[in-house]
């Protein structure tokens, strides 16, 4: 029996040895392979690029993170990225408005893409779309107060600086105060700027001070020009939810938070002039210290 | 015992408690981690739920005119005792740990709902016991 079944397999090997590929079908499996290879040496170039470069990313803007924060308004994103025009003097990120040719953005958007034009109608120059944003779990819940719950009293303040007031304000004034973020936006004939709440420094553990604010100014107005500031405070005890009604120490350390923050952005105003540190903590109210 | 000395063993449990709950809330106003607003609201919505048994003790005391009956052995009070002990101890237990807890923004609203929780599932810990010492 096994016998039989050993020359059985002889003899298919012996007829596939003898078995001679018609010219033809090699000359075309030659082809095919060599098609695959010039369809190798296109493609390898393009994987590689987009396995380097997340989709959206051109020479021109690049998205260097991207934060999914869920509000009660719907989905915003806290972005970063650098843009880089060098044959331009400025350039006009919808929503930010007219900034410097290159730099870095850090802003809050609603939107699913980054626009830079060249100017507020001129062309799309880059279209930065916002993907593989990273979503975090837990953590503090992202406020940001609308835009009626601002009080109508406001400040007042002359930006007489050439460098751009949305961009000098969110990137070099806003963050060390206001860390939490800003969502640019125009509102009506007013370029707006309103940020998350944030906590202000206060010596009273027990307390939390949050302030959120709206910056306003013209919108595409040459400076000198008035920008107008509006505070929205609310406070906590530690076992509490949040009250808008502040205590007298509190409302002493948001006005002192207020005037420092005015007089920074003041100074940031002012041609050539950096802006001032970021703010102290204030010393604990007498009443707190005897309380405790 | 007497019917009107159980009647009066449950009631003085049942007050005991509340004022431990009202102690707690106290001592978190007196830290400073409630705001006056927030003693008067918890000691208002503390009261409403005690209002249930000390509702019907009080009934039975006050609605209880006869002579006092007798009302089964000491052990079945020892047990109502320990069955309402119990459930105010799930209770109070929570109210110190609020008052011990780092807090939170929904901290007080978490508390209650943690009452009006157990409150709703735990009624039959104290229902029985509330009703057969009160029952006339």
């Amino acid at each position: 029996m096994s016998t039989g079944i050993r020359a059985t397999q002889i003899s298919a090997t012996q007829e596939f040895r003898n078995y001679e590929v018609d010219p033809l079908v090699r000359r075309e499996a030659r082809i095919v392979r060599l098609m695959l290879l010039v369809l190798a040496l296109i493609t390898a170039p393009v994987v590689s690029t987009v396995a380097a470069d997340p989709p959206g990313n051109t020479s021109e803007g690049r998205l260097e993170h991207a934060v999914e924060i869920p509000t009660p308004e719907g989905l915003l994103h806290r972005v970063r990225f650098t843009y880089a025009f060098p044959h331009r003097d400025s350039v006009y990120v919808e929503d930010f408005g007219t900034i410097t040719a290159s730099g870095t953005l850090a802003q809050l958007t609603a939107k699913r893409q980054i626009t830079i034009r060249a100017s507020p109608d001129g062309p799309v120059l880059a279209n930065i779309p916002i993907a593989n944003a990273i979503q975090f779990m837990g953590g503090d819940q992202f406020e940001m107060p609308q835009e009626s719950a601002f009080p109508e009293s406001q400040h007042h303040g002359m930006w007489a600086n050439k460098a751009p007031f949305v961009q000098t304000a969110t990137m070099e004034v806003l963050p060390s105060r206001f860390p939490n973020g800003c969502l640019p936006y125009l509102s009506g004939e007013r370029q707006a700027i309103r940020t998350a709440y944030c906590n202000v420094p206060f010596a009273d553990k027990r307390i939390t001070i949050q302030v959120a604010l709206l910056l306003t100014c013209p919108v595409e107005s040459p400076p000198p020009f008035q920008f107008s500031a509006r505070f929205c405070a609310r406070q906590r005890r530690s076992h509490s939810g949040w009250r808008d009604r502040l205590e007298p120490e509190s409302e002493v350390a948001v006005q002192a938070f207020i005037a420092d923050f005015m007089t920074a952005i003041g100074a940031a105003g002012k041609h050539d002039k950096p802006p001032l540190p970021a703010p102290q903590v204030l010393p604990a109210p007498k009443a707190a210290k005897e309380h405790e | 015992m007497s019917k009107r000395g159980a009647q009066f063993a449950l009631g003085g449990l049942f007050l005991a408690f509340l004022v431990a709950h009202v102690v707690c809330f106290s001592v978190a106003y007196l830290m400073g981690a409630i705001d006056v607003e927030d003693l008067s609201n918890m000691t208002v919505r503390i009261l409403a739920i005690y209002s249930v048994p000390l509702g019907v003790v009080l009934g039975g005391v006050f609605g209880g005119t006869s002579l006092p009956t007798d009302r089964g052995e000491f052990g079945v009070l020892c047990f109502a005792l320990v069955l309402s002990t119990l459930w105010n101890l799930l209770l109070v237990v929570r109210s110190v740990v609020f008052v011990i807890s780092e807090g939170s923004p929904h901290a007080i609203a978490e508390l209650f709902s943690y009452f009006d929780t157990l409150t709703a599932a735990s009624t039959f810990l104290i229902g029985g016991a509330l009703a057969y010492y009160s029952a006339k």
